[in-house]
């Protein structure tokens, strides 16, 4: 897996440099001063070849506001000191790929606006992990948008891997360690963009199962501070966890690759993820 | 508009079912993986095929087979072109010579440790080539493992074609010549015999001797008899046996017969009786054959009736003139009608009569012709056999003639001139295919195979491949395109 390196203090100049930051300190509920708040500013990725991803033009004034809310706490960063190349969203905010997971938000909200969304597959290997996240990136484009991305998928773990950073705490692995999961729900930041995540960490997760009534609260008390909650499921073949997340989402989006997903495999997915609320596929690799 | 319509729609339709077909062959080219595992097998086989096949060496030698026009040839010479190549085939691939080469050149060790010889000689007809292309030569090749072993066996086999041959020509003639001098032997046999047996008829019936030629037809002796000349007497020779003697009529006329014989000289009658007699002979003669051709009313037959009325009239008016002391002895009606020999002159006779104390002139002379048709049929039959004896064994000569020079050519090696005039060769490279040709062929085969199994997989895979695929599934929201390398390898 290839993945471009951007230093940390190259980030820090393009995030700070150019314009006044000003970051947004959350008024959480418990008063604790969180470490980082929403960026609602734009981050440029430059590239340490000649090939810039993005290129480094001066950032435009973003607009910036205030929110707060007694649900979420923001208790980590990822610094994305390492973009992975599945982040196209990310990497070539302009290529094609990047336009069709703008499409497939138009598409989706087409579809009646679904505000969660379960991303699951066939079979593993089919890009879940990667779908959800250019789809929360996609949605988070929006000055306003609050997107949270959910790592669901305790059989394979990914978000943590591709946002290259390990999750340490957030309300997911505090409710695989049936923790208190009290509010405020745990969650961590994106250094420079609207999202969040509530990632795992596989040695936690592993053979661990999802508790269906906790997780259905935590989405319940999450869809009042986001606008959208992508979760990133596991595989129907994988896990029975994706008809308990399908129960609380409002829609599931199933994912299939080009020359690998089977048909039989995802006709079998539909007919056992009945009866959710099936939003429709997306293609990687066409 | 219809017909415009329905002109956009069979463009639409075929326009369809081009993009179906390139959807399919795009399809099939996904699978590009099993063309390469295909050809990378094929390349395996080629490698273990060119590595377990042994190089095989062809030698080649031809054979002149000159005939010089033996005496006991066929005047045909395709013919005896094609049975000398049947037989040089025959040999060629008989099992004897096979055994030997396979035994002298020790080839196919294994199948002969494992089989036996005779799946080794069945392994080298496989390896042994004979051609006659026509004309005078025929061609035999080898194909063995090492030039060596090509040439020598080639040399080899050309050699036990030539001298089993040559053996089995000498062999051919000497026992046509066995044969033919056996049945000379038999038929002069035969030809003693019935010498003999003629020879015992002519001593017994001198008066046949006056008939010179071959087949005679009794003329002379009628013309005896008619003349009323004494033949000779019986000549004191070895007794004859008759050709049939179950038959009643030699038995029953036996007695009647050496009377007839005897009777010119026992009792003496006038020349006009004679005469008589003869005319009336010779005109029932006549009517007997008339009427075996034609019926009663026709007038020749009715001429020959009136002919033997008259004769029989002259010789009863003769006979009558004549003193009754010369009656003779009663003559045997029954010998005169079982003669099966002379059925016509016994139709033309009078019927017999029960018994009559004293035999008229007329029966009497009735008799005597019958007798004397017996004679001449066995006389026909005697002399015919001994003609037809003579010609076999003349036939028979000639042949016999023929098979011993025939054996003396061959003992002698003049009959016919077999021998090589192009001696095996030392073949300098293998037979084709070579290399490049296998590679080529095995490249063929893997490409055509991975082709087919590229289809195969496009027609029944369950893969996803286009959003075409996902139809029955459900709605395509959107299709993410694969990432391209270059700005793969920048994120990289």
């Amino acid at each position: 897996m290839s993945q471009v390196e951007v230093t940390k203090s190259r980030i820090i100049e393009l995030a700070l440099a150019p314009r006044s930051i000003t970051p947004h300190v959350g008024m959480l509920g418990d008063g604790r001063s969180p470490s980082n708040g929403f960026h609602h500013d734009k981050v440029a990725l430059r590239a340490p070849t000649t090939v810039v991803v993005e290129p480094a033009a001066p950032a435009p004034e973003t607009p910036t506001f205030e929110w707060t809310s007694p649900v979420v706490i923001v208790e980590e960063v990822a610094q994305l000191e390492r973009v992975d190349a599945r982040l196209c969203m990310l990497c070539a905010p302009s290529s094609s790929q990047a336009r069709s997971y703008r499409l497939l938000q138009h598409r989706l909200l087409a579809k009646n606006d679904p505000r969660v969304i379960a991303v699951s597959a066939a079979e593993p290997g089919a890009g879940k992990t990667t779908c959800a996240a250019n789809l929360a990136l996609a949605l988070s484009e929006g000055a306003l948008s609050r997107v949270l991305l959910v790592d669901a998928n305790l059989a394979r773990p990914g978000l943590g891997e591709l946002f290259d950073f390990v999750p340490s705490d957030s309300f997911m692995i505090k409710l695989l360690r049936s923790e208190d999961c009290s509010l405020p729900l745990a969650v961590a930041s994106v250094a420079g963009l609207n999202l969040q995540l509530a990632a795992l960490e596989p040695s936690v997760s592993v053979g661990k199962r999802l508790d269906r009534l906790l997780f259905a609260q935590a989405i319940q008390a999450l869809r009042a501070s986001y606008d959208y909650i992508i979760i990133d499921a596991a595989s129907s073949s994988e896990s029975a966890d994706v008809n308990d997340i399908a129960q609380c989402c409002d829609g599931v989006l199933l994912v299939a690759r080009s020359g690998k997903t089977r048909v039989d495999a995802l006709r079998r997915a539909v007919a056992e993820l009945q009866p959710a609320n099936m939003l429709g596929t997306v293609l990687l690799d066409s | 508009m219809k017909p415009v319509q329905s002109e956009a729609s069979d463009d639409s339709s075929l326009r369809e079912q081009l993009n179906q077909l390139a959807a399919f062959i795009q399809r099939a080219l996904r699978f590009w993986k099993v063309l390469a595992v295909t050809l990378l097998v094929g390349a395996a086989a080629l490698a273990v095929f060119l590595y377990v096949r042994q190089p095989r060496f062809r030698s080649e030698t031809v054979i002149l087979y000159a005939d010089k026009g033996g005496v006991n040839r066929a005047p045909d010479s395709s013919e005896t072109q094609r049975g000398v190549s049947a037989r040089l085939k025959e040999l060629v691939f008989s099992r004897p010579i096979l055994e030997r080469i396979v035994s002298r050149f020790d080839l196919y060790p294994e199948l002969r440790a494992r089989f036996g010889m005779i799946d080794a000689v069945e392994e080298l007809k496989k390896h042994v080539e004979f051609r006659a292309p026509g004309g005078d030569t025929f061609s035999l090749a080898f194909d063995g493992t090492s030039p060596n072993q090509a040439q020598a066996a080639t040399a080899e086999l050309a050699r036990l074609v030539i001298d089993g041959d040559a053996e089995l020509r000498r062999t051919q003639a000497t026992l046509a010549l066995d044969f033919l001098t056996e049945e000379r032997k038999n038929r002069d046999k035969d030809l003693r015999a019935a010498e003999e047996e003629l020879a015992g008829f002519m001593a017994e019936h001198p008066r046949f001797a006056l008939d010179a030629t071959p087949l005679a037809n009794g003329a002379a002796v009628r013309a005896s008899m008619a003349s009323g000349k004494a033949a000779p007497g019986p000549l004191p020779a070895r007794a004859w046996t008759p050709r049939r003697p179950s038959t009643p009529t030699t038995a029953a006329t036996s007695p009647a017969v050496n009377d007839a014989n005897k009777g010119p000289t026992n009792h003496v009658r006038s020349p006009d009786e004679a005469r008589a007699q003869a005319a009336l002979a010779a005109a029932r003669e006549d009517l007997a054959e008339k009427l075996v051709h034609y019926t009663p009313v026709h007038p020749d037959v009715r001429a020959a009736q009136v002919e033997v009325q008259r004769a029989t009239e002259r010789l009863a008016a003769i006979t009558n003139a004549e003193p009754k002391a010369t009656a003779s002895e009663p003559a045997t009606p029954a010998a005169a009608s079982a003669s099966p020999a002379a059925p016509a002159v016994a139709k033309a006779a009078p019927p017999p009569r029960a018994w009559q104390p004293a035999t008229p002139a007329p029966a009497r002379s009735a008799t005597a012709q019958e007798n004397l048709v017996d004679l001449e049929t066995q006389w026909l039959k005697l002399t015919r056999a001994v003609t037809e004896a003579r010609q076999r064994i003349d036939q028979i000569e000639a042949q016999l003639f023929r098979a011993d020079i025939e054996v003396s050519s061959e003992r002698g090696g003049h009959a016919v001139q077999v021998s090589v005039i192009d001696p095996a060769f030392l073949p300098q490279s293998p037979l084709p295919p070579g290399k490049t040709t296998l590679g080529l062929i095995f490249a063929l085969a893997s490409s055509v195979l991975g082709f087919l199994a590229m289809l195969l997989c496009a027609a029944f895979s369950q893969r996803v491949f286009v959003a075409r695929d996902l139809a029955a599934v459900g709605e395509v929201l959107v299709e993410v395109p694969k990432a391209s390398r270059r700005r793969a390898y920048v994120a990289g």
